[in-house]
C-alpha cells in the first residue's frame, strides 16, 4: 500500500525533529495518569527527581536531533532551534530543583506541577523551531496556558491567584492581538501562506499595494510579541504575576519564556518580516527605549525584591531588543542568546538565595537582606556577585554579554539607543548595588536563619562561580554563539 | 476592499436604527419613575438576593468533561465527512488523537469528576 508506506516515510523524517517535545508530552502525560493513581499520597516527592530524568533525556534528544525541517515546514530544528531549546530545558531543570523547599514546606507537592512544567516546555521547545505563524501561534498558546495555571498554582493565597488571573486576562488580550495581526499578513500576502520564509516574499511585493495592511498587521504582531516578552508598554501585567507567583515560578518566568518569546520574536522578526524591516524598526526602536528607561527608573522604587527583579528583568528585555533591531538577524540572535544564556545564570543564583530567605513563602521585602552579610557571609558574597553581574559591572559575566550585544548595536549604528542604554545600565546599578549596602553596611534584624539546604546551595555556588570565572571563558562563548545559526 | 462597502453599510444601518429609535422614544415617551419600575425586574418573582453566588465547583468540572467529548465532537465530523478520501492516514490521524483525548478523560476521572456524592 503506497499511502501506507508515504505515512510511514513522513513519520521517520518529521518524528525525530521533535523527538526532545514528545519525551515531555509522553512522560508528562503518563505521569498525569495513570503514574499518579500508582503512587501512595506520601510518596508524591518522588515526581521532582523522575521530572528531572525527563529533562535531561528531553535535552539530550534535543542536542542530538540532526537539522531538518518537518510537517510541512511548520517546524525546522537548527543551531538557533538547539541553542534556545537547551536554554530553555535548562531554566526548567533549575526550576525544579529550586521548587523543592518551598513544595516540601507548603506541602504543596503534586504531580500536576511538574507536569504543567513539563507541557509549557514542551510548548516552548516548539515554539523556538516554528517557521509557521500558526505553529508559532500554537506553541505560545500551549507555553502561555501552561503557565497561567503555574503562577496561580498557590490556590489558598489569593495574591497568586489575582497574579494569575490578570496574567490570564492580559496574556488571552495579547494573544487575540497577536491572531488578528496573523490573520491581516496572511490577507496582506495574498492569503496563500503563513509560512515565514514566503511570506517575507509576499510581503516584498505587496508592500506597495497594500501598505497599510501590511503595517497593521506588523504592528499587531510586535504588540502580541512584545505583551510575552513584557516590554513597556505591554508590561502591566509583569510585576503582579511576578510578586503573586511562587517564587520558583517568578524565576522560571523571568527565564524560560522569556527566552522563547525572544527566539520566536527573533525568527518572525528576522526572517518572515525582514523585508519590512523599515516598518516596524522605528516603533520597536520606541518599544526597546521605554523599556530600558521605565524598566530601570521604575525598579528604582520598589520594596519587594521580588518586584524590582520583574522591573529590571522588563529593563533587561529592553536591552534584548536591540539585537531583534539588528539588521544582521543571525549576529543578534547570537548576541542575544549569550545575554539569555548568562542572565539564565545570575538569576537563578539570585532566585536561589531568595528563596532560602523565603523560608515558607513569606518575607520577600528588600528589607529582609539586612545585614545578610554579618548571618550569612557567603550567602550575602553571592547575592552581591549577581546583583553586580546584573548591573553590568567587569570582569563579571554580565559585563560580557553586556559588552558584546552593545557592540553589535553600535556596529549596526544604532548611537542613541545605545546611549540610552549605557546611562540607564548606570541607573540600574544604583538600586543593584542599593541591595549589596543593605546586606554590607546595614545592621541585621536578628531573625535566625536555617541551613542552607543541598540543592540551593549547589545551585548558588554553581552559578556564582560561573559568573565570577565566566568571562575568562569568553572565547569559548563566542564559539559557541557562533553555533547559533538557520538555514 | 471596494466589495467590502455593503458590509459597511449594513453596519452603519445596524447602529443607526436603535439610535434612532432610542432617542425618539426618549423625546417624546413620559418620564414617571416609581420603586417598582426601577428594579431590575418588573414582574415575575421577588427579588430576595444577588445573582452572584457561589457555584459547587462539580459544575465546573462537568464543564471540562463537556469539552472533552466537545472538542472529540468538533473533529469527528469534518473527519466523518472526508472519511473516503483521507483513507488509512485519516483513521491513524484520528486514532492518534482519540487516545489522546482518552489519556485527559482518565486523568479528570482519576481525579474525582464523576464521583457526584
Amino acid at each position: 500500500m503506497p499511502f501506507a508506506q508515504q505515512l510511514w516515510q513522513a513519520m521517520l523524517r518529521d518524528l525525530p525533529l521533535i523527538s526532545g517535545p514528545l519525551t515531555l508530552f509522553f512522560a508528562a502525560t503518563i505521569m498525569l495518569w495513570p503514574g499518579d493513581l500508582l503512587l501512595p499520597s506520601n510518596k508524591k516527592h518522588i515526581w521532582a527527581p523522575i521530572t528531572l530524568g525527563v529533562l535531561a533525556v528531553s535535552a539530550a534528544l534535543v542536542a542530538n536531533t540532526a537539522n531538518g525541517s518537518g510537517f510541512s515546514s511548520m517546524f525546522q530544528v537548527d543551531g538557533f532551534t538547539r541553542g534556545f531549546q537547551l536554554l530553555c530545558t535548562a531554566a526548567a531543570f533549575i526550576t525544579v530543583v529550586l521548587s523543592q523547599p518551598q513544595l516540601n514546606a507548603l506541602q504543596e507537592q503534586t504531580v500536576e506541577y511538574y507536569a504543567l512544567i513539563l507541557f509549557s516546555l514542551g510548548g516552548m521547545q516548539l515554539l523556538v523551531g516554528a517557521t509557521d505563524l500558526v505553529s508559532v501561534y500554537f506553541s505560545v498558546e500551549l507555553m502561555a496556558l501552561c503557565i497561567y495555571i503555574l503562577v496561580a498554582y498557590l490556590r489558598t493565597q489569593e495574591r497568586s491567584i489575582e497574579a494569575g488571573v490578570k496574567y490570564f486576562l492580559l496574556g488571552a488580550f495579547s494573544s487575540g492581538i497577536l491572531l488578528y495581526g496573523i490573520s491581516l499578513l496572511f490577507a496582506a500576502g495574498g492569503g496563500v501562506t503563513t509560512n515565514l520564509l514566503q511570506l517575507n516574499q509576499k510581503l516584498a511585493l505587496a508592500t506597495h499595494n497594500n501598505s497599510l495592511l501590511v503595517f497593521a498587521g506588523v504592528l499587531m504582531v510586535l504588540v502580541g510579541f512584545a505583551f510575552k516578552v513584557a516590554a513597556v508598554p505591554f508590561h502591566m501585567w509583569s510585576p503582579d504575576a511576578y510578586e503573586g507567583a511562587p517564587t520558583p515560578i517568578t524565576a522560571y518566568l523571568s527565564m524560560a519564556p522569556k527566552a522563547a518569546a525572544l527566539a520566536a520574536f527573533l525568527r518572525v522578526f528576522g526572517t518572515g518580516l525582514a523585508s519590512v524591516h523599515s516598518d516596524w524598526s522605528a516603533p520597536l526602536g520606541f518599544i526597546a527605549a521605554a523599556s530600558m528607561i521605565l524598566g530601570n527608573v521604575a525598579a528604582l522604587r520598589q520594596q519587594s525584591i521580588k518586584r524590582m527583579l520583574a522591573y529590571s528583568s522588563i529593563a533587561h528585555v529592553g536591552y534584548m531588543l536591540l539585537g531583534v533591531l539588528s539588521k544582521d538577524p543571525l549576529g543578534g540572535a547570537r548576541a542575544v542568546w549569550l545575554y539569555l544564556l548568562t542572565y539564565l545564570l545570575m538569576q537563578s543564583g539570585a532566585f536561589a538565595v531568595i528563596i532560602h530567605l523565603q523560608g515558607t513563602g513569606e518575607g520577600e521585602r528588600l528589607d529582609d537582606f539586612r545585614g545578610l552579610a554579618r548571618r550569612r557571609p557567603m550567602l550575602a558574597f553571592a547575592m552581591m556577585v549577581f546583583m553586580l553581574s546584573l548591573a553590568g559591572i567587569p570582569p563579571l559575566l554580565g559585563f560580557f554579554s553586556k559588552f558584546y550585544l552593545f557592540m553589535l548595536a553600535i556596529q549596526q549604528g544604532q548611537y542613541l539607543l545605545t546611549t540610552i542604554a549605557l546611562l540607564t545600565s548606570a541607573v540600574a546599578a544604583t538600586y543593584y548595588l542599593g541591595v549589596v549596602n543593605l546586606m554590607y553596611f546595614k545592621e541585621p534584624t536578628g531573625v535566625q536563619l536555617p541551613r542552607l539546604g543541598t540543592a540551593l546551595a549547589l545551585t548558588v555556588g554553581c552559578t556564582c562561580g560561573l559568573v565570577l570565572v565566566g568571562t575568562c571563558f569568553g572565547p569559548w562563548l563566542l564559539d559557541w554563539a557562533q553555533t547559533i545559526t538557520w538555514f | 476592499m471596494s466589495h467590502y462597502a455593503p458590509i459597511l453599510l449594513v453596519f452603519l444601518m445596524a447602529s443607526a436604527i436603535p439610535a434612532v429609535v432610542w432617542y425618539l422614544s426618549r423625546l417624546i415617551r413620559p418620564n414617571l419613575p416609581n420603586a417598582i419600575k426601577c428594579s431590575s425586574y418588573e414582574c415575575g418573582i421577588t427579588t430576595t438576593t444577588e445573582a452572584r453566588e457561589k457555584l459547587s465547583i462539580r459544575y465546573y468540572l462537568v464543564a471540562v468533561m463537556f469539552l472533552v467529548f466537545d472538542v472529540e465532537t468538533v473533529f469527528l465530523m469534518p473527519w466523518a465527512i472526508q472519511m473516503k478520501e483521507l483513507a488509512l492516514f485519516g483513521l491513524v490521524e484520528i486514532g492518534v488523537f482519540l487516545f489522546l483525548l482518552l489519556l485527559g478523560y482518565g486523568y479528570i476521572w482519576s481525579k474525582g469528576a464523576l464521583d457526584w456524592e
